[in-house]
């Protein structure tokens, strides 16, 4: 497509809160968000002779846009070490982790108490706390219903990397819901 | 006691069991571990409860984050920098 075909105030009305909203799956900072979707637009317009016609072009902003948060979440990987869950506590007192934790109620025991959404509300504030680029494996796994294969790809990590991600982030959302709740 | 090692094999081959399949030997010692330790089926179940909250809290994404038409006219701005022959 020529580049003079488009017109760029309509391709940002067109397009920015869809891609926003894009971003916000990925990412819990809304001005970073709003940032890699400016840098979206303009990374666009200075390749637009790259966009082929066959894709729509809301498909191609997109990939640009899953670029540069793929991008971002690398940069701030190197700054983050990953936060472990109590379940992993190796304190003398784990040892006996059967009597300890043995009152321990189930999440599920909640819903007598609580209603299913606002379980689903408090869960939200707790996916918000996992590092970056958890929060993108869980939502591409959930939101997206990717394949195990894509979001591999996508992220760039081995499969048992994918399931110690899973694995790890659910122990934090339970710690997190868990101490909400006073469980 | 290595306890809290094997349960974390143990919760972490369950999520591995959604990904994979598990071997044989993998299924079997899955099952008698489970047979004895509560803290790990308490983790098999949240596993479950916390796949379906999750699939749901997607589904229902509340509250929308939009760009406020102000936003909008700087992006826009932005780019009639780059392209000085368009108007808007």
């Amino acid at each position: 497509m020529a580049a003079n075909e488009i017109n760029t105030a309509q391709l940002v009305d067109d397009h920015s809160d869809y891609l926003l909203a894009f971003a916000l799956t990925k990412l819990s900072d809304i001005e970073v968000a709003k940032d890699l979707v400016q840098d979206t637009f303009v990374a666009a317009l200075t390749k637009l002779d790259t966009f082929e016609k066959r894709s729509k072009i809301r498909t191609w902003l997109t990939s640009i846009l899953n670029r540069k948060i793929i991008d971002y979440w690398r940069k701030a990987e190197t700054r983050y070490t990953d936060p472990v869950s109590s379940f992993f506590s190796q304190d003398k007192n784990a040892g006996h982790w059967l009597e300890n934790q043995g009152h321990q109620e189930e999440l599920k025991t909640v819903l007598d108490q609580i209603s299913e959404a606002e379980t689903i509300e408090e869960l939200m504030a707790c996916i918000d706390t996992l590092p970056k680029k958890w929060k993108g494996v869980i939502s591409s796994k959930y939101l997206e219903e990717q394949t195990a294969e894509e979001i591999c790809k996508e992220f760039e990590i081995s499969s048992s990397n994918l399931w110690v991600i899973i694995h790890r982030a659910k122990l934090l959302l339970r710690d997190c819901l868990k101490h909400k709740w006073n469980l | 006691m290595e306890s809290v090692k094997r349960c974390q094999q143990i919760t972490e081959s369950h999520e591995k069991s959604k990904i994979v399949r598990l071997s044989l030997g993998e299924r079997m010692s899955v099952r008698i571990h489970l047979s004895i330790c509560g803290r790990c089926r308490k983790y098999f179940s949240d596993s479950t409860q916390l796949d379906e909250w999750l699939k749901k809290r997607f589904k229902h994404q509340s509250t929308v984050v939009t760009f406020t038409p102000e936003e909008k006219d700087q992006i826009k701005s932005k780019l009639g920098v780059l392209r000085p022959g368009e108007n808007g």
